[in-house]
């Protein structure tokens, strides 16, 4: 049981992250890999600052801010220097693996001793059940934020960007500084994964983002297959999938270790997961 | 209203493949003209079109909207002053977005979109009442994504949005071009309606003969780059399609 709520919490945790990519990848239709890299400077801001008597709430905006910094320079290579997208997030993934080394100082940074989020907020005495609570609550708020900003015209704007640049450009619309809000609107999502997640597991470890983006991608993807099967095309309900789906993916994963599946093959379970995903409704639709 | 001033394209200038696609071109269009432009594959209409809206700039030569000169600025920022309605529909509509979210960003082509939510009742209203004029029964169907409706529909509505947002300048690039034929009728007339309706200054390029006898009151021939033919007024409406034949001769 235990064993599985923190699955859960986990997955829920990774809904920030999932929302980010529901933005870059099914809004901009942009495969953004900075995401590794943002998710663990989001962790590592984190550490760092609670390590140094940071109080967790003032750490929130800095960890959105670096994670934006993240995805605005990705934006930047892509829509100004004319680079491949998949090739600039992976240019700015691999230089942010030495910015994240530099705020850590070193490879993992524990952090039993500080005061954080899930300590701070404790409601009830079970400290996982407690966990859940929070998470469940900061996801909600962030999938109305989400909602919200994509039902403003600003929003419409972004959708309409991903959808039509054509159309975009003449209504009025600058589809490369759309594209950078949207990036940075994103990492900023998935830096604050980190930061809940630094917290959960009360550590930063310098690998921690290595194949996350793959993590995010398949919830997006779960969560996308089951709203198609329920005909969910709301953008509301389509975020609430995307919740659903990283919850379900971490599940997923819980469930392979739980039957015996050596833990050293989770990051080729997940990719063979995402493959099932991606590739088995298209095997069915040709048969 | 509009003016061009010695425009001048030329495609892989300083290559063997060099193409001149626009040769010393100077181009006045009064407030309230509905010009037609016909010609040849390669005869420079639809590099023209693309150098008023923006996507490509001139290699010499002045562009301006009510004296003002807009040469410099790019296709985003030409858009207040130009709306275009493309040949492909699926190019000037947002398959994903509902007809009323179409419509929302076509309400402020010429305004900043901000964080705030303008999708109310009054707005919905006005949209309705807006395609509802159009007598194709779309009005129910504003909350449906555009990328279920046909074609026709699409180019119609797309026509519709091009006209909401204090639109100077129309330009329909072939809009017809990717229809059948009783869509392309469709999208004709409800064109004619909208230019006639709202006074609007209008560039329609187009490979439909018919087209120059039914709408517009000047037609321009165009062939290597330049402007072989101009007629407006009574000559332009003494045209028959004979004519226009011998034009291509």
């Amino acid at each position: 049981m235990i064993f599985y709520t923190s699955a859960i919490v986990l997955g829920l945790c990774l809904t920030a992250m999932g929302l980010g990519i529901f933005i870059t990848m099914r809004i901009f239709k942009i495969p953004d890999i900075t995401t590794d890299g943002s998710y663990t400077l989001g962790a590592s801001v984190t550490a760092i600052l609670l390590t140094t008597g940071w109080s967790w709430w003032a750490i929130i905006p800095l960890t959105l801010l670096a994670g934006a910094l993240a995805g605005s320079i990705t934006g930047w290579i892509h829509t100004r220097l004319g680079v491949d997208a998949l090739l600039a997030g992976i240019l700015v993934m691999t230089g942010l693996y030495s910015v994240n080394l530099t705020i850590l100082g070193r490879s993992n940074v524990p952090l039993n001793e500080t005061d954080n989020l899930f300590s701070s907020l404790k409601f009830i005495e079970n400290p996982l059940f407690s966990q859940l609570i929070i998470v469940m609550g900061v996801c909600l708020l962030l999938i109305f934020l989400v909602y919200g900003l994509l039902r403003t015209d600003f929003g419409i704007a972004m959708r309409a960007t991903g959808d039509s640049e054509t159309m975009t450009e003449s209504l009025g619309i600058n589809n490369p500084k759309m594209k950078t809000i949207g990036l940075s609107i994103a990492n900023a999502l998935t830096a604050f994964s980190g930061f809940l997640l630094a917290q959960f597991q009360l550590f930063a470890d310098i690998n921690m983002g290595i194949g996350i983006v793959l993590t995010g991608l398949g919830s997006v993807l779960i969560g996308s297959t089951l709203g198609n099967l329920f005909q969910h095309h709301s953008i509301f309900l389509q975020l609430i999938w995307v919740a659903i789906g990283a919850v379900a993916f971490q599940v997923l994963l819980a469930t392979a270790i739980s039957i015996g599946i050596n833990p050293n093959l989770l990051k080729l379970i997940t990719a063979v997961f995402v493959l099932g995903i991606v590739g088995i409704p298209k095997l069915i639709s040709k048969t | 209203m509009l003016k061009l001033s010695n425009i001048n394209k030329t495609y892989h200038p300083g290559t063997p493949y060099a193409v001149p696609a626009l040769q010393q071109l100077n181009l006045e269009l009064p407030k309230g003209t509905f010009c037609i432009i016909i010609g040849g594959n390669g005869s420079g209409k639809s590099t023209l079109l693309n150098i008023i809206a923006g996507t490509i700039f001139p290699d010499h030569g002045d562009i301006y909207i009510n004296q003002q000169k807009i040469t410099s600025l790019k296709a985003y920022e030409r858009s207040q002053f130009v709306a275009r309605v493309f040949q492909n529909p699926h190019a000037g509509t947002a398959p994903n977005l509902s007809v009323l979210e179409n419509f929302r960003l076509a309400a402020l082509r010429t305004q900043k979109k901000k964080l705030r939510i303008g999708l109310g009742r009054s707005f919905e209203q006005v949209i309705k009442e807006n395609i509802a004029d159009l007598g194709l029964g779309l009005e129910n169907k504003i909350n449906q994504p555009m990328g279920t409706l046909s074609g026709g529909q699409r180019q119609a509505l797309s026509l519709l949005m091009s006209t909401l947002d204090d639109t100077q300048l129309l330009l329909l690039d072939e809009p017809t071009a990717a229809l059948d034929p009783k869509s392309s009728a469709l999208v004709m007339q409800t064109a004619n309606h909208l230019i006639e309706k709202n006074n609007l200054t209008t560039i329609w390029v187009t490979h439909h003969l018919k087209t120059v006898i039914d709408y517009g009151n000047r037609v321009i021939q165009m062939a290597q780059g330049k402007i072989i033919k101009d007629l407006e007024g009574a000559d332009k409406q003494a045209i028959n399609l004979q004519d226009l034949y011998s034009w291509f001769d």
